[in-house]
């Protein structure tokens, strides 16, 4: 890494660099913990100068808040399936909700599928789901994402293999399925990637099924997202991709 | 308002319980959905939220559109706020701060920044807020301390963070190198964070 890449932290603190710079940084800030503390104070600090800015908010801006967020869904906690930063085990019961949550938000994805005749699900597909679902009929997240009223679906084959986005651009998330990866060594592990205006994140590891798919999985901030994308990492995942994509799935626009 | 919440959570270092009624406590009743918690924290951050926004764009009624979506953004995100990140304060000013820069990055905004509010002065305003004593005296430390900062470092950090310019743009406008804005932008505020006092 470029030593000169370690001055950027007070560009950084004032959002000052460019948006593909930024990125960059942000990738080495995951690796560098002193720039991390460093990031932080010069964030505080800018904070101070954004203060002494105060000025008195235009009248009936706060109704207009308040009346606002009646209507706006607030984001769950950040849980991530592979941390960002590092990969570590203590985050093993956010992970097991999570997976919850994915798993019941892909039975109504693919009972919408099948609705829709695309042909992507297989029989054996929506066996398994509809066994998750009688597993997880009551599980209070049911049907948030399908629920939305803007929901789409997109697909793409790559050889054997198929992988379907079921988005949602107001909720900002996205289910991905798959079928037809080959199996990986036990060194190795499939991982999902949000592929953003700022390059990709992580969403995340996926488990490969007796069936040949992929454990559906949630992922969250897609929003601004161009692709949901596919690589082989080494087991445990990696904080940014290291291989080239195996599936590379457009969102719905 | 009771803006120097600013400095305290910061100051109280990472051990510290995160009291209920601090930024950092409301914070986390607005993740649970606690709309009288959001009020509050509306009624701490509203001014210094719309401040900088208005600092950064000129333009009031751009201002107010995006001071509205960083006051639903920060509901919309409360849940993703932690601690270990930072204070609550600079959370908010952060994303404050990059949603004003990001509107000024887009072509359509910056033409209407030059054409329309450049030249606006907004100093009766800044008197008003400035009648409330905490802010005067929030004011009055910051700009002690911008004082104490080379021309160099003073000018970088003024145009980089409240004239939203990318080091890019302040390196063009200085007439200096890359480098040199770089390394004036850090010096400059780590300067202003140990005058002001905020925690290493």
């Amino acid at each position: 890494m470029n030593a000169d890449i370690h001055t950027l932290t007070g560009a950084y603190a004032a959002n000052a660099l460019p948006a593909d710079e930024r990125v960059d940084f942000e990738r080495h800030l995951r690796m560098c913990e002193a720039c991390g503390d460093e990031v932080r104070e010069l964030q505080a600090t800018t904070a101070l100068l954004g203060v002494a800015a105060a000025l008195p908010p235009p009248p009936g801006l706060r109704e207009r808040v308040l009346a606002e967020i009646g209507r706006v869904r607030q984001l769950g906690p950040e849980l991530r399936p592979v941390p960002r930063d590092q990969t570590s085990e203590s985050g093993l019961p956010s992970r097991i909700s999570r997976w919850t949550r994915r798993a019941v938000a892909v039975g109504i994805a693919a009972l919408v599928l099948a609705a829709a005749g695309l042909g992507v699900v297989t029989y054996q597909q929506r066996q398994d789901i509809s066994q998750l679902e009688d597993a997880l009929a009551g599980a209070r997240d049911l049907g948030d994402l399908l629920a939305a009223p803007d929901v789409k679906v997109s697909s793409v084959t790559s050889g054997e293999a198929t992988g379907t986005v079921v988005a949602s651009e107001q909720r900002d998330e996205a289910v991905f399925l798959s079928s037809g990866l080959p199996a990986v060594p036990a060194d190795k592990t499939y991982q999902l990637w949000v592929i953003g205006p700022s390059g990709p994140a992580s969403a995340g590891l996926l488990a490969l099924g007796e069936s040949g798919s992929t454990v559906p999985a949630l992922a969250t901030d897609t929003g601004q997202a161009q692709s949901l994308a596919v690589t082989v990492e080494p087991a445990g995942g990696s904080p940014q991709p290291t291989t080239q994509p195996l599936l590379m799935v457009e969102l719905p626009a | 308002m009771r803006v120097p919440a600013g400095g305290d959570p910061a100051r109280s270092g990472e051990f510290a319980l995160v009291a209920e009624d601090s930024l950092e406590g409301l914070l986390g009743q607005v993740a649970k959905g606690d709309q009288r918690a959001f009020e509050q924290v509306y009624e701490r951050v509203a001014a210094p939220v719309y401040g900088i926004v208005r600092r950064v764009l000129r333009d009031p009624a751009q201002s107010e559109e995006i001071a509205q979506e960083v006051m639903l953004e920060i509901w919309r995100q409360a849940a993703r706020f932690s601690v270990e990140r930072g204070s609550a304060l600079s959370w908010v000013m952060t994303i404050a701060h990059r949603r004003a820069v990001d509107r000024v990055r887009t072509e359509a905004a910056a033409s209407a920044r030059t054409a329309r509010a450049l030249w606006q002065d907004n100093r009766t305003e800044y008197d008003q807020v400035a009648e409330q004593v905490e802010v005067r005296l929030e004011q009055e430390r910051v700009r002690r301390c911008l004082e104490s900062l080379t021309d160099l470092q003073r000018e970088s950090v003024d145009l980089a963070y409240y004239g939203g310019y990318t080091y890019r743009e302040v390196g063009e406008l200085l007439g200096v190198a890359l480098g040199t804005v770089k390394t004036r932008l850090r010096d400059g505020l780590i300067r202003m964070r140990d005058c002001l006092g905020v925690a290493r």
